[in-house]
Protein backbone atom coordinates (compact mmCIF):
# COMPACT_ATOMS: atom_id res chain seq x y z
CA UNK A 1 0.00 0.00 0.00
CA UNK A 2 3.06 2.27 -0.37
CA UNK A 3 1.77 6.18 -1.44
CA UNK A 4 4.57 6.81 -4.11
CA UNK A 5 6.71 4.89 -6.20
CA UNK A 6 10.14 5.24 -6.80
CA UNK A 7 8.96 7.78 -9.79
CA UNK A 8 8.16 10.39 -6.94
CA UNK A 9 4.18 9.47 -8.76
CA UNK A 10 1.22 9.14 -6.09
CA UNK A 11 0.13 5.74 -7.06
CA UNK A 12 -3.39 5.79 -7.53
CA UNK A 13 -4.45 2.96 -8.99
CA UNK A 14 -5.95 0.86 -5.92
CA UNK A 15 -8.42 3.21 -4.61
CA UNK A 16 -9.19 4.61 -7.95
CA UNK A 17 -9.51 0.95 -8.97
CA UNK A 18 -11.88 0.74 -5.96
CA UNK A 19 -14.18 3.84 -6.57
CA UNK A 20 -14.45 2.86 -10.37
CA UNK A 21 -15.95 -0.72 -9.49
CA UNK A 22 -17.92 0.50 -6.61
CA UNK A 23 -19.12 3.53 -8.68
CA UNK A 24 -20.17 0.46 -11.45
CA UNK A 25 -22.10 -1.15 -8.73
CA UNK A 26 -24.08 2.16 -7.38
CA UNK A 27 -24.86 3.32 -10.97
CA UNK A 28 -26.03 -0.37 -12.32
CA UNK A 29 -28.38 -0.47 -9.02
CA UNK A 30 -30.00 3.36 -9.72
CA UNK A 31 -30.79 2.46 -13.67
CA UNK A 32 -32.36 -0.39 -12.23
CA UNK A 33 -34.33 1.82 -10.08
CA UNK A 34 -34.64 4.53 -12.18
CA UNK A 35 -35.99 1.90 -14.99
CA UNK A 36 -38.43 0.38 -12.97
CA UNK A 37 -39.67 3.60 -11.54
CA UNK A 38 -42.62 3.77 -14.16
CA UNK A 39 -43.70 0.02 -14.02
CA UNK A 40 -43.55 0.39 -10.30
CA UNK A 41 -46.34 3.46 -10.56
CA UNK A 42 -48.56 1.50 -12.98
CA UNK A 43 -48.16 -1.55 -11.14
CA UNK A 44 -49.45 -0.22 -7.84
CA UNK A 45 -52.14 1.76 -9.29
CA UNK A 46 -53.36 -1.94 -10.72
CA UNK A 47 -53.09 -3.17 -7.53
CA UNK A 48 -54.58 -0.21 -5.48
CA UNK A 49 -57.39 -0.36 -7.72
CA UNK A 50 -58.10 -4.10 -7.42
CA UNK A 51 -57.87 -4.60 -3.70
CA UNK A 52 -59.75 -1.93 -2.99
CA UNK A 53 -62.60 -2.92 -6.53
CA UNK A 54 -62.17 0.28 -8.18
CA UNK A 55 -62.24 1.09 -11.57
CA UNK A 56 -59.21 0.35 -13.79
CA UNK A 57 -58.74 3.11 -16.71
CA UNK A 58 -56.14 3.51 -19.61
CA UNK A 59 -55.76 7.30 -19.44
CA UNK A 60 -54.88 6.48 -15.91
CA UNK A 61 -52.72 4.20 -15.75
CA UNK A 62 -50.95 6.87 -18.21
CA UNK A 63 -51.23 9.58 -15.93
CA UNK A 64 -49.40 7.88 -13.13
CA UNK A 65 -46.48 7.83 -14.53
CA UNK A 66 -43.94 10.29 -12.68
CA UNK A 67 -41.60 10.36 -15.78
CA UNK A 68 -41.82 10.18 -19.25
CA UNK A 69 -39.87 7.99 -21.41
CA UNK A 70 -37.61 10.02 -22.81
CA UNK A 71 -37.16 11.46 -18.97
CA UNK A 72 -35.87 7.87 -17.96
CA UNK A 73 -33.80 7.16 -21.10
CA UNK A 74 -31.77 10.49 -20.94
CA UNK A 75 -31.22 9.71 -16.81
CA UNK A 76 -29.63 6.25 -17.96
CA UNK A 77 -27.53 7.98 -20.70
CA UNK A 78 -26.45 10.41 -18.29
CA UNK A 79 -25.85 7.48 -16.00
CA UNK A 80 -23.64 5.31 -18.52
CA UNK A 81 -21.59 9.10 -18.62
CA UNK A 82 -21.11 8.90 -15.34
CA UNK A 83 -19.69 5.21 -15.40
CA UNK A 84 -17.93 6.10 -18.43
CA UNK A 85 -15.74 8.97 -16.18
CA UNK A 86 -14.88 6.96 -13.66
CA UNK A 87 -13.93 4.77 -16.12
CA UNK A 88 -11.53 7.29 -17.71
CA UNK A 89 -10.24 7.61 -14.23
CA UNK A 90 -9.82 4.76 -13.43
CA UNK A 91 -7.69 4.17 -16.46
CA UNK A 92 -5.78 7.09 -16.59
CA UNK A 93 -4.38 5.69 -13.20
CA UNK A 94 -3.32 2.43 -14.45
CA UNK A 95 -2.72 3.10 -18.21
CA UNK A 96 0.10 4.72 -19.79
CA UNK A 97 -1.21 4.70 -22.75
CA UNK A 98 -1.67 8.75 -23.57
CA UNK A 99 -3.17 7.78 -26.95
CA UNK A 100 -5.95 5.41 -26.30
CA UNK A 101 -6.90 7.60 -23.31
CA UNK A 102 -6.81 10.79 -25.69
CA UNK A 103 -9.28 8.96 -28.32
CA UNK A 104 -11.75 7.77 -25.08
CA UNK A 105 -12.25 11.49 -23.55
CA UNK A 106 -12.29 12.89 -26.67
CA UNK A 107 -15.69 10.04 -27.47
CA UNK A 108 -16.39 10.85 -24.26
CA UNK A 109 -16.69 14.64 -24.63
CA UNK A 110 -18.79 14.13 -28.01
CA UNK A 111 -21.20 11.91 -26.29
CA UNK A 112 -21.77 14.69 -23.10
CA UNK A 113 -22.34 16.81 -25.76
CA UNK A 114 -25.27 15.32 -27.91
CA UNK A 115 -26.74 13.88 -24.12
CA UNK A 116 -27.05 17.66 -23.49
CA UNK A 117 -28.90 18.64 -26.51
CA UNK A 118 -30.88 15.60 -25.76
CA UNK A 119 -32.07 16.44 -22.09
CA UNK A 120 -32.85 20.57 -23.08
CA UNK A 121 -35.38 19.33 -25.56
CA UNK A 122 -37.54 17.09 -22.29
CA UNK A 123 -40.30 19.13 -21.51
CA UNK A 124 -42.29 18.85 -18.25
CA UNK A 125 -42.12 20.04 -14.26
CA UNK A 126 -40.67 16.60 -13.56
CA UNK A 127 -37.70 17.28 -16.15
CA UNK A 128 -36.99 20.51 -14.65
CA UNK A 129 -34.51 20.01 -11.98
CA UNK A 130 -32.60 17.67 -14.11
CA UNK A 131 -32.12 19.90 -16.80
CA UNK A 132 -31.21 22.40 -14.51
CA UNK A 133 -28.24 20.13 -13.59
CA UNK A 134 -26.96 19.02 -16.82
CA UNK A 135 -26.95 22.47 -18.09
CA UNK A 136 -24.74 23.40 -14.99
CA UNK A 137 -22.57 20.05 -15.10
CA UNK A 138 -21.82 18.99 -18.19
CA UNK A 139 -20.39 21.71 -19.65
CA UNK A 140 -17.84 21.77 -16.71
CA UNK A 141 -16.73 17.72 -17.29
CA UNK A 142 -16.77 18.86 -21.17
CA UNK A 143 -14.00 21.81 -19.98
CA UNK A 144 -12.05 18.48 -17.62
CA UNK A 145 -12.24 16.13 -20.62
CA UNK A 146 -10.05 18.83 -22.84
CA UNK A 147 -7.63 18.23 -20.24
CA UNK A 148 -6.95 14.43 -21.04
CA UNK A 149 -7.13 15.34 -24.82
CA UNK A 150 -4.52 18.21 -24.75
CA UNK A 151 -2.38 17.69 -21.99
CA UNK A 152 -0.38 14.63 -20.52
CA UNK A 153 -1.32 12.34 -18.44
CA UNK A 154 -0.27 12.99 -15.20
CA UNK A 155 -1.67 16.82 -15.56
CA UNK A 156 -5.03 14.80 -16.78
CA UNK A 157 -5.66 12.62 -13.62
CA UNK A 158 -5.31 15.55 -10.67
CA UNK A 159 -7.16 17.54 -13.15
CA UNK A 160 -10.03 15.45 -13.61
CA UNK A 161 -10.18 14.54 -9.82
CA UNK A 162 -9.71 18.34 -8.46
CA UNK A 163 -11.95 20.36 -11.18
CA UNK A 164 -14.50 17.17 -11.86
CA UNK A 165 -15.40 16.31 -8.52
CA UNK A 166 -17.66 18.99 -8.50
CA UNK A 167 -19.92 18.68 -11.63
CA UNK A 168 -19.61 15.35 -10.69
CA UNK A 169 -21.34 15.33 -7.31
CA UNK A 170 -23.78 18.01 -8.61
CA UNK A 171 -24.96 15.36 -11.58
CA UNK A 172 -25.54 12.75 -8.52
CA UNK A 173 -27.35 15.22 -6.31
CA UNK A 174 -29.70 15.96 -9.20
CA UNK A 175 -30.26 11.94 -9.46
CA UNK A 176 -30.13 11.12 -5.96
CA UNK A 177 -33.41 13.10 -5.72
CA UNK A 178 -34.79 11.32 -8.57
CA UNK A 179 -33.86 8.34 -7.38
CA UNK A 180 -34.66 8.76 -3.46
CA UNK A 181 -38.56 9.71 -4.60
CA UNK A 182 -38.42 6.35 -7.01
CA UNK A 183 -37.85 4.89 -3.53
CA UNK A 184 -40.56 6.71 -1.35
CA UNK A 185 -42.91 5.24 -4.33
CA UNK A 186 -41.77 1.86 -4.28
CA UNK A 187 -42.53 1.70 -0.20
CA UNK A 188 -45.39 2.91 -0.95
CA UNK A 189 -46.83 0.23 -3.40
CA UNK A 190 -45.16 -2.50 -0.59
CA UNK A 191 -47.70 -1.15 1.69
CA UNK A 192 -50.30 -1.80 -0.52
CA UNK A 193 -49.04 -5.77 -1.31
CA UNK A 194 -48.57 -5.95 2.76
CA UNK A 195 -52.40 -5.05 3.22
CA UNK A 196 -53.43 -6.68 0.00
CA UNK A 197 -51.95 -9.84 1.26
CA UNK A 198 -53.71 -9.69 4.61
CA UNK A 199 -56.83 -8.60 3.73
CA UNK A 200 -57.48 -12.04 1.89
CA UNK A 201 -56.54 -14.11 4.79
CA UNK A 202 -58.90 -12.15 7.06
CA UNK A 203 -61.55 -12.70 4.20
CA UNK A 204 -61.08 -16.48 4.03
CA UNK A 205 -60.66 -16.20 7.88
CA UNK A 206 -63.65 -14.05 8.35
CA UNK A 207 -65.64 -17.29 7.14
CA UNK A 208 -65.06 -18.51 10.42
CA UNK A 209 -65.85 -22.58 11.07
CA UNK A 210 -66.01 -22.46 7.03
CA UNK A 211 -62.82 -20.93 6.78
CA UNK A 212 -60.97 -23.27 4.16
CA UNK A 213 -57.08 -24.44 6.16
CA UNK A 214 -55.40 -25.20 2.94
CA UNK A 215 -55.74 -21.47 1.82
CA UNK A 216 -55.36 -19.82 5.01
CA UNK A 217 -51.66 -21.93 5.27
CA UNK A 218 -51.85 -20.73 1.98
CA UNK A 219 -52.35 -16.98 2.40
CA UNK A 220 -49.99 -16.97 5.30
CA UNK A 221 -47.03 -17.96 3.04
CA UNK A 222 -48.23 -14.91 0.71
CA UNK A 223 -47.85 -12.69 3.56
CA UNK A 224 -44.83 -14.16 4.76
CA UNK A 225 -42.86 -13.93 1.36
CA UNK A 226 -44.49 -10.20 0.96
CA UNK A 227 -42.77 -9.48 4.56
CA UNK A 228 -39.37 -10.91 3.19
CA UNK A 229 -39.64 -9.06 0.09
CA UNK A 230 -40.40 -5.61 2.49
CA UNK A 231 -37.68 -6.65 4.88
CA UNK A 232 -34.95 -6.97 2.40
CA UNK A 233 -36.42 -3.64 0.31
CA UNK A 234 -35.42 -1.79 4.02
CA UNK A 235 -32.47 -2.73 4.15
CA UNK A 236 -30.74 -0.27 1.37
CA UNK A 237 -32.06 3.23 0.22
CA UNK A 238 -30.58 3.45 -3.18
CA UNK A 239 -29.85 7.12 -2.50
CA UNK A 240 -27.45 6.19 -0.05
CA UNK A 241 -25.13 4.39 -2.57
CA UNK A 242 -24.89 7.65 -4.65
CA UNK A 243 -24.40 9.29 -1.44
CA UNK A 244 -21.11 7.29 -0.56
CA UNK A 245 -20.14 8.11 -4.23
CA UNK A 246 -20.10 11.59 -3.13
CA UNK A 247 -18.65 10.86 -0.21
CA UNK A 248 -15.89 8.96 -1.93
CA UNK A 249 -15.26 11.80 -5.05
CA UNK A 250 -14.51 14.17 -2.29
CA UNK A 251 -12.46 12.03 -0.67
CA UNK A 252 -10.57 11.74 -3.67
CA UNK A 253 -10.19 15.43 -4.56
CA UNK A 254 -9.23 15.53 -0.94
CA UNK A 255 -6.13 13.43 -1.48
CA UNK A 256 -5.19 15.07 -5.00
CA UNK A 257 -4.98 18.22 -3.37
CA UNK A 258 -2.42 16.99 -0.84
CA UNK A 259 0.79 17.67 -2.51
CA UNK A 260 2.52 15.54 -0.52
CA UNK A 261 0.32 12.98 1.08
CA UNK A 262 1.58 11.11 4.40
CA UNK A 263 0.76 7.34 5.08
CA UNK A 264 -1.83 8.34 7.31
CA UNK A 265 -3.46 10.87 4.30
CA UNK A 266 -2.76 7.46 2.10
CA UNK A 267 -5.14 4.93 4.80
CA UNK A 268 -7.76 8.21 5.45
CA UNK A 269 -8.28 8.28 1.91
CA UNK A 270 -7.81 4.19 1.14
CA UNK A 271 -10.36 3.64 4.06
CA UNK A 272 -12.96 6.23 2.68
CA UNK A 273 -12.59 3.92 -1.04
CA UNK A 274 -13.61 0.73 1.40
CA UNK A 275 -16.55 2.61 3.18
CA UNK A 276 -17.64 3.48 -0.72
CA UNK A 277 -17.12 -0.26 -1.70
CA UNK A 278 -19.17 -1.56 1.20
CA UNK A 279 -22.13 0.54 0.50
CA UNK A 280 -22.03 -0.70 -3.03
CA UNK A 281 -22.49 -3.89 -2.21
CA UNK A 282 -25.65 -3.14 -0.12
CA UNK A 283 -27.56 -1.13 -2.78
CA UNK A 284 -26.17 -4.06 -4.92
CA UNK A 285 -27.92 -6.32 -2.71
CA UNK A 286 -30.89 -4.62 -2.04
CA UNK A 287 -31.50 -4.25 -5.75
CA UNK A 288 -33.25 -7.04 -6.87
CA UNK A 289 -35.85 -6.93 -4.60
CA UNK A 290 -37.23 -3.92 -6.58
CA UNK A 291 -37.99 -6.49 -9.61
CA UNK A 292 -40.72 -7.97 -6.90
CA UNK B 1 -38.22 20.84 4.75
CA UNK B 2 -37.45 20.11 1.19
CA UNK B 3 -40.03 18.92 -1.02
CA UNK B 4 -38.01 15.43 -1.12
CA UNK B 5 -38.25 15.38 2.75
CA UNK B 6 -42.18 15.98 2.51
CA UNK B 7 -42.39 13.14 0.51
CA UNK B 8 -40.84 11.14 3.22
CA UNK B 9 -43.11 12.48 5.76
CA UNK B 10 -46.07 11.42 3.46
CA UNK B 11 -44.33 7.69 3.00
CA UNK B 12 -44.44 7.82 6.95
CA UNK B 13 -47.71 8.58 7.21
CA UNK B 14 -48.53 6.05 4.61
CA UNK B 15 -46.78 3.15 6.59
CA UNK B 16 -48.94 3.99 9.50
CA UNK B 17 -52.13 4.19 7.86
CA UNK B 18 -51.22 1.03 6.51
CA UNK B 19 -50.49 -0.80 9.79
CA UNK B 20 -54.21 0.40 11.04
CA UNK B 21 -55.63 -1.19 7.81
CA UNK B 22 -54.25 -4.56 7.90
CA UNK B 23 -55.04 -4.71 11.45
CA UNK B 24 -58.77 -4.24 10.64
CA UNK B 25 -61.51 -7.11 9.19
CA UNK B 26 -62.33 -6.38 5.56
CA UNK B 27 -65.66 -6.73 6.85
CA UNK B 28 -64.93 -3.31 8.88
CA UNK B 29 -66.41 -0.20 7.30
CA UNK B 30 -63.83 1.62 9.31
CA UNK B 31 -61.05 -0.19 6.82
CA UNK B 32 -62.71 0.81 3.86
CA UNK B 33 -62.82 4.60 5.08
CA UNK B 34 -59.05 4.46 6.18
CA UNK B 35 -58.26 2.65 2.44
CA UNK B 36 -59.89 5.75 0.89
CA UNK B 37 -58.17 8.38 2.85
CA UNK B 38 -54.61 6.14 1.63
CA UNK B 39 -55.89 6.05 -1.95
CA UNK B 40 -55.80 10.07 -1.53
CA UNK B 41 -52.76 10.21 0.20
CA UNK B 42 -50.60 8.04 -1.85
CA UNK B 43 -52.12 10.03 -4.98
CA UNK B 44 -50.98 13.36 -3.53
CA UNK B 45 -47.58 11.90 -3.01
CA UNK B 46 -47.58 10.66 -6.72
CA UNK B 47 -48.23 14.17 -7.84
CA UNK B 48 -45.54 15.66 -5.81
CA UNK B 49 -43.19 14.13 -6.85
CA UNK B 50 -43.30 15.12 -10.65
CA UNK B 51 -43.79 18.84 -9.84
CA UNK B 52 -41.23 21.63 -9.32
CA UNK B 53 -42.04 24.25 -6.65
CA UNK B 54 -39.91 26.37 -4.30
CA UNK B 55 -39.62 24.40 -0.87
CA UNK B 56 -37.76 28.05 0.65
CA UNK B 57 -40.68 29.72 1.03
CA UNK B 58 -42.20 30.75 4.93
CA UNK B 59 -45.41 29.55 3.46
CA UNK B 60 -44.26 26.28 2.29
CA UNK B 61 -42.08 26.16 5.84
CA UNK B 62 -45.19 26.92 7.84
CA UNK B 63 -47.62 24.37 5.96
CA UNK B 64 -45.06 21.77 6.53
CA UNK B 65 -44.29 22.41 10.18
CA UNK B 66 -48.50 22.12 10.28
CA UNK B 67 -48.13 18.72 8.73
CA UNK B 68 -45.49 18.02 11.01
CA UNK B 69 -47.82 18.68 14.09
CA UNK B 70 -50.40 16.42 12.58
CA UNK B 71 -48.81 13.53 12.05
CA UNK B 72 -47.45 13.46 15.59
CA UNK B 73 -51.30 13.74 16.32
CA UNK B 74 -51.56 10.46 13.68
CA UNK B 75 -48.58 8.81 15.74
CA UNK B 76 -50.64 9.47 19.20
CA UNK B 77 -53.69 7.95 18.30
CA UNK B 78 -52.38 5.12 15.85
CA UNK B 79 -51.50 2.45 18.68
CA UNK B 80 -54.92 3.17 19.76
CA UNK B 81 -57.69 0.54 18.08
CA UNK B 82 -60.06 2.27 20.74
CA UNK B 83 -58.77 5.57 18.91
CA UNK B 84 -59.47 4.81 15.25
CA UNK B 85 -62.05 7.46 14.88
CA UNK B 86 -59.09 10.18 16.24
CA UNK B 87 -56.99 8.89 13.70
CA UNK B 88 -59.16 8.81 11.05
CA UNK B 89 -59.82 12.09 11.84
CA UNK B 90 -56.06 12.93 12.04
CA UNK B 91 -55.53 11.62 9.05
CA UNK B 92 -58.28 13.52 7.47
CA UNK B 93 -56.59 16.83 8.96
CA UNK B 94 -53.22 15.37 7.29
CA UNK B 95 -54.71 14.93 3.46
CA UNK B 96 -56.46 18.60 3.52
CA UNK B 97 -53.49 20.49 4.72
CA UNK B 98 -51.38 18.54 2.54
CA UNK B 99 -53.83 19.39 -0.49
CA UNK B 100 -53.72 23.00 0.88
CA UNK B 101 -50.11 23.40 0.87
CA UNK B 102 -50.06 21.82 -2.95
CA UNK B 103 -52.58 24.04 -4.18
CA UNK B 104 -50.82 27.05 -3.00
CA UNK B 105 -47.69 26.34 -3.78
CA UNK B 106 -47.64 24.86 -6.83
CA UNK B 107 -51.25 24.97 -8.53
CA UNK B 108 -51.26 21.33 -8.19
CA UNK B 109 -54.62 19.71 -7.47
Amino acid sequence: MAAQACTGRVDYRTPVTKFRDASAVVIETTKTYLSALNKAERDHYLRQQAAFQKQITASEINNVQVFSGDGIRTRLKALTLLSDYTELLYQLANSDAPTAIKGKASDLQTALTNLSGEVMTLGGEDNAGFKGAVDKVFPVIGKVLEVFVSRKIDDGIKAAIEQGTQPVNDLIDALKVDVEIAYQRRRSDFGTQRTMAINEYNKEFEKRELADAGKLRAYAEVISSVEDNIEAFLTAEPGEGLAAMKKANEALEKFAKKPKPSITDFGSFVDAMEAFSNAAKRAGDAVHNIQQ
Amino acid sequence: MTKLELIRLIGDVLTEIDTRIGDLLPSDPRQRELQDLRLLLDDRQRQLSGKVFDDNTQAFQAAVEQLQGINKDIKRTIADIKNLQDTISNVNRFLVSLTSLMSTAGGIV
